[in-house]
């Protein structure tokens, strides 16, 4: 059997330039949501992901958001869970990968990584998710769906400014975490979303340097305050929303009176699931969610 | 002469308690069959005989290189335990105890968050950087007194005011780079390789020389500081230079590894229980259980719920709590 091509040279996130396959066949993700959703809506199947582990008692393996966006997960396709937080990297080389892909903030071993197989490091935090689905596209020769795909995106966010005319308005993205509120330049795709089409944000949130978060004390919360706030609430547990509010609460007592935004019933509550993801289902569906949610409405006056 | 022997090796001459040496010996061999089914362990493929062949790239690529990294840092953190139990005739000491794995940990935190790109090699000279200046900085403060309680107790308050330090890295680090810096803290021998192993058994080599080489001082000096001058043992000197290895064989380890908690402190325990004697048979015993407990750990958290990997600090802390209570309930009358 012949063995791979080895075509051409690929310079990684970190600046490492590693001899890649011109098309890799067998593929390792080391980061579920940001290489294996985005590899899968490129239509490139890996052979084996990093994933998550059910925390309702389940106990089963499964990628995150991936059943959700894009109708794959471990139980549905030929795709290899290799662990979670740490990966197996045993597990790795008995799928005899002819490319790994890690993400730079799930990055670990990778001098042995690059010794079972040329192993490239992609930076979607810091550099954001067109920046990995172009590196990606490049890798796996998927240059035209990725455009087909970002066409669809442009042409829906167009629908979505001429509808809502987001320069009108300010948004805030905010969200209870670990005992402490977060606040994000631009949270995933819900953040893209709302950057793209224009939307305007406090002061305090645009100080943030892009890609980064701070977390923020209860005394602060007014400057985060906007025409609209969204809320990513983690739908995974099977808590829902109400949790996320109860988090809240306990940081801040009666929170939803220092927020205009809340006091008028524009804090929104939004998945995580589909929030946090970069992919473009994601996109889709912030940008419908956004849409809806700040499109005119008729006024009801009660008598 | 009291269960001792005699053996000559050339100009050298070393003097064996028998029951002890056959304890070691035994201890030696059943490391030895615990390494090999640690070896024939896959996580996802069950066991087969490391001999049986198949399996030549995880073999010795993956789990080699990882099983003698945790019999090597095993027995640096056995070693380094033992030493400093010694020195500061405290049973409840342990390698954090002069901030060495704080300072090498922070070392290493510092490298990663802001040279992520830096060659894994350096992390072990920026460990023993970060290790040996603190312990610099504790003597200053401790004014040169290095066998003094003084030197112990400033040891401890650099130890805390590092994890204050670590403690802010993380809560203002990025979160993707938080993960990474997790996973390493909790201890994880998944990054080994044969460079690291070549490095590790480095530092175990000349830690274990400084140590062993004065090992016989050391029993002196455990009979006091009085006696132990009077019999013309420097009790400064040997501090330093057991200090200086027990700071070693830590940074070193940590380096490595990251932090593996309990090894320290329960191996010298292990040995006195099981070998007891004087320092030549503590050392040698805390080595050889330090590494069956990293090993035991490493492998453990390899292989029972694979390919979920639990790294070797978090199996080490599950495991020593009860070996720790265990140990205090056996020692009851002496703690």
């Amino acid at each position: 059997m012949a063995g791979p091509a080895w075509a051409r040279s690929f310079t990684d996130d970190l600046g490492r330039t590693v001899e890649v396959p011109d098309r890799p066949l067998r593929i390792v993700s080391l980061s579920d949501t940001d290489i294996t959703i985005p590899l899968l809506e490129l239509g490139v199947m890996p052979v084996a992901s990093h994933g998550r582990v059910g925390v309702n008692g389940a106990g089963a393996p499964y990628l995150r958001s991936g059943a959700l966006l894009t109708g794959v997960d471990f139980d549905t396709a030929p795709i290899r869970f290799i662990g979670a937080t740490e990966v197996d990297l045993e597990a790795v080389a008995n799928e005899r990968p002819d490319l790994i892909i890690a993400e730079k903030g799930r990055l670990a071993a990778l001098e042995t990584l690059q010794d079972l197989a040329p192993t490239v490091v992609l930076d979607a935090a810091g550099l954001g998710a067109s920046h990995v689905y172009s590196r990606l596209a490049d890798l796996t020769g998927q240059q035209v769906r990725l455009q087909t795909l970002e066409t669809r995106y442009q042409a829906a966010l167009q629908a979505l400014k001429d509808t809502v005319h987001p320069e009108r308005y300010t948004v805030s993205v905010i969200q209870p975490l670990n005992g402490k509120i977060s606040v994000y330049h631009t949270y995933r795709a819900l953040g893209r979303v709302l950057r793209d089409a224009g939307f305007r944000f406090p002061p305090l949130i645009d100080a943030i340097p892009v890609g980064g978060r701070m977390e923020i004390g209860a005394e602060r919360l007014p400057e985060i305050d906007a025409d609209v706030i969204f809320d990513p609430y983690r739908a995974d547990r099977g808590e829902g929303p109400r949790a996320d509010i109860a988090d809240m609460e306990a940081l801040v007592p009666n929170f939803c009176a220092f927020l205009q935004a809340c006091r008028q019933g524009r804090y929104v509550m939004v998945s995580r699931e589909e929030a946090i993801s970069n992919s473009y289902s994601a996109l889709f569906l912030m940008v419908s969610m956004v849409q809806a949610q700040m499109a005119e409405r008729p006024r009801v006056t009660l008598k | 002469m009291s269960g001792y022997r005699v053996v000559h090796c050339g100009p050298l001459m070393l003097r064996l308690h028998k029951r002890r040496a056959m304890l070691c010996l035994f201890l030696a061999l059943v490391l030895l069959m615990a390494a090999v089914l640690a070896l024939g362990a896959g996580g996802t493929t069950g066991w087969s005989a490391p001999w049986a062949g198949g399996q030549g790239k995880v073999l010795w690529d993956l789990r080699l290189p990882r099983l003698l990294l945790a019999l090597v840092c095993g027995a640096m953190l056995g070693l380094a335990g033992a030493t400093l139990q010694s020195l500061t005739r405290n049973g409840l000491a342990d390698p954090g105890l002069l901030g060495v794995r704080e300072g090498a940990s922070l070392a290493i935190l510092v490298l990663l968050f802001f040279l992520p790109t830096a060659a894994p090699e350096l992390r072990p000279l920026v460990g023993l950087v970060g290790g040996v200046s603190v312990v610099a900085v504790t003597v200053l403060l401790a004014r040169g007194g290095i066998e003094r309680m003084r030197f112990i107790l400033i040891g401890i308050g650099v130890s805390w005011f590092l994890s204050g330090l670590i403690a802010l890295m993380l809560v203002a680090a990025d979160v993707t780079m938080m993960q990474t810096a997790m996973v390493w803290l909790a201890g994880s021998l998944s990054g080994a390789a044969w460079s690291s192993v070549r490095m590790a058994a480095l530092c175990l080599l000349i830690g274990g020389v400084l140590l062993f080489g004065t090992a016989r001082a050391g029993d002196v000096a455990d009979l006091g500081d009085h006696l132990g001058r009077s019999l013309g043992v420097s009790m400064t000197r040997l501090a330093v230079v057991r200090v200086a290895a027990a700071v070693l064989l830590t940074a070193g380890c940590v380096s490595f590894c990251g932090r593996l908690g309990f090894v320290g402190l329960i191996a010298p325990h292990l040995a006195r229980l099981s070998v007891g004697g004087g320092q030549g048979a503590l050392l040698s015993a805390s080595a050889l259980w330090g590494a069956v407990l990293v090993m035991v750990a490493d492998t453990v958290g390899r292989v029972a719920f694979a390919p979920i990997q639990i790294p070797a600090g978090i199996v080490l802390a599950v495991i020593g709590v009860p070996v720790l209570l265990g140990l205090l309930w056996c020692r009851r009358d002496r703690f």
